[in-house]
């Protein structure tokens, strides 16, 4: 075979795709040089194949998800021709995932709203705005972290048959097909009123369960619908304003018409009441004080239940107060005591930026290293792009 | 509560239940049920491609398939269904990767660091670690390849999707699409010989 009747090694590569040319087939049969630069093509497209596949993982792909929608809510398209019910879900997938955008893109201390929610994986909830904040939660575990409350604020978890009603306090609620499963509390005091029972309040590390004995936590594999579809909370709160728990802190009062044994129980620590009041310095930017403040609630009692919040909060009044070299060592002092504390991660994050500002970006890298598998995913972000910025020349 | 729980469930259902055309089209009269399921559907594909196509980081990766479905929400009337709906939105994801290496910087660094690994892994003796350099040595060619041979290669030899539909989707001739899938093609079985000499 000569090379001027061989076909091209263009028309040989094309033919291992598209349409089938019978001449090129026919020749290549009687050809081994073709042949040959066939099977080295084709060798390198089965080697090509051969790569591992990079597939997203659930949590980012429902990150994506939920943002796009959020997105693609606030953009409308032009003309918008649908049945009544696609508009109806779409408004409330807008709305829910707009929520939930927003939710999971706050900073760490909002100064609108006293509450930090945490979702789990598949949960469903919604959260209305200030004075009367309720989430309302279908589906799933979330992880409350409330701020006390001033006059007037009110924090309430609603779930088809029963709510919860909290104060300055850090807590857990699971749902189940709109059922109350579970409360755990991890500081603070929460009062639990589970519809036709008997209401129950609960200190720090006190759980409640309903008596027929369901998990504390949702099933494994809940069926999971995003947020995105979830049904929009009842516009009218289940409680009325004639609640005897209506709407003040309790390091300020306590509420009236309760049973003694109830009133005593949410009367607030000692401790509690200085937290309350450094947190109240926080929210009102005065850092120095809110710093002096956290630090007293830990000299006072530095085993306490809130010995460690005290600590985070008092690393991060003294570094958004401007005194990093003070913020660094009490960061650093809050990752090596607290090692279980769900805000590990996060102060492992904060202490790493604030390394790098201080150009030490060894230090810095193992702070961000330790936070880049942190269950909170703008924990780990932030993480990632630290070591990315450590990492740029 | 109860009849918007089943009017929800019917919507997405009911999105489920479209031909990929008809929920592209449901996604372009500003559908978000339909945009959701189209999602559902590629976005495991979307995700992938640009993996191959782009030397994007996770963070990077995860805004272009964003950005992929929120481009095709908004170019949905365009459509004319001269190729199937998954080709149609990868070339949407091609065009912003297009875009994406543009940053040519990204990519050198990506380079150096897999230089790097590979000379760690060139170290071990034992067979695996030869298959490994070898597909190491692939994947740093499909890397090399210039983005158009790239994205050729990738859609019609690893997504299997045909020469003409993918040539329509990128918006070139047939014939300019099989020289640059025969030049991704070539440069590869180069990477490969000399990775095997």
């Amino acid at each position: 075979m000569t090379e001027a009747v061989c076909p091209s090694e263009e028309d040989l590569s094309r033919a291992l795709g598209g349409t089938i040319d019978p001449g090129i087939a026919k020749h290549v049969e009687g050809c081994s040089r073709c042949r040959a630069t066939q099977e080295g093509l084709r060798t390198a497209i089965a080697h090509a194949k051969a790569l591992p596949d990079v597939l997203p993982d659930a949590e980012r792909t429902n990150e994506v998800r939920t943002q796009l929608l959020a997105r693609a809510a606030a953009e409308p398209m032009e003309q918008r021709r649908r049945p009544t019910w696609i508009a109806g879900a779409a408004a409330a997938a807008a709305l829910i995932a707009g929520i939930w955008f927003v939710k999971s893109h706050r900073e760490t201390i909002a100064p609108h709203s006293h509450v930090v929610v945490r979702a789990g994986v598949g949960a469903r909830y919604e959260l209305s705005p200030p004075p009367w904040e309720t989430v309302r939660l279908w589906e799933g575990r979330i992880d409350l972290d409330v701020d006390p409350l001033g006059p007037g604020d009110r924090v309430r978890v609603q779930v088809g048959d029963g709510e919860v009603e909290v104060r300055g306090t850090r807590f857990q609620v699971s749902a189940h097909d709109d059922h109350l499963v579970g409360v755990e509390v991890t500081h603070g005091r929460v009062e639990v009123r589970p519809a036709g029972q008997s209401q129950t309040v609960l200190g720090a590390g006190q759980t409640w369960q309903p008596p027929a004995a369901r998990p504390l936590t949702p099933p494994e594999s809940p069926p999971t619908p995003p947020p995105s579809t979830s049904p929009p909370a009842p516009a009218v709160p289940l409680a009325t304003a004639a609640s005897p728990l209506r709407a003040h802190s309790i390091a300020r009062r306590a509420p009236r018409g309760l049973e003694p044994g109830v009133e005593r129980a949410l009367r607030p620590s000692r401790q509690e009441e200085l937290y309350d009041d450094a947190w109240d310095a926080l929210r009102g930017r005065r850092f120095d004080e809110a710093a002096v403040g956290f630090e007293r609630v830990l000299s006072e009692s530095p085993t306490g239940p809130l010995a460690d919040e005290a600590a985070f909060w008092r690393a991060t009044s003294l570094a958004r107060g401007g005194h990093p070299e003070k913020a660094v060592p009490a960061f650093q002092e809050f990752v090596r005591k607290y090692r279980s504390s769900r805000r590990l991660g996060e102060a492992s994050t904060i202490l790493g930026w604030l390394l790098v500002d201080a150009h030490r970006t060894e230090e810095a890298a193992a702070y961000f290293r330790g936070a880049v598998s942190d269950a909170d995913g703008n924990v780990r972000r932030s993480a990632r792009d630290g070591l990315r910025a450590i990492a740029r020349p | 509560m109860k009849g918007k729980l089943i009017a929800l469930r019917r919507a997405r259902d009911a999105a489920s239940a479209l031909s990929d055309e008809a929920l592209l089209a449901a996604t372009a009269t500003g559908d978000l049920a339909a945009l959701e399921a189209l999602f559902e559907r590629f976005h495991v594909s979307v995700y992938r491609f640009l993996s191959r196509v782009t030397t994007a980081d996770e963070d990077e990766r995860d805004d272009l398939v964003q950005a992929t479905f929120m481009e095709a929400r908004r170019g949905a009337r365009r459509f004319r269904g001269g190729s199937a709906v998954k080709t149609w939105i990868l070339g949407v994801a091609a065009n912003l990767a297009r875009h994406h290496l543009r940053g040519e910087r990204r990519r050198r660094e990506k380079h150096a660091r897999y230089a790097e690994g590979l000379h760690l892994v060139a170290e071990q003796p034992d067979q695996r670690m030869e298959r490994g350099q070898l597909l190491s040595a692939i994947s740093h060619a499909i890397d090399e390849l210039p983005h158009d041979q790239r994205v050729a290669f990738v859609m019609c030899d690893l997504e299997g999707i045909p020469g003409v539909e993918a040539a329509n989707v990128v918006g070139v001739p047939p014939g300019t699409l099989w020289r640059r899938l025969h030049f991704a093609r070539k440069a590869l079985r180069a990477a490969i010989d000399k990775a095997t000499e």
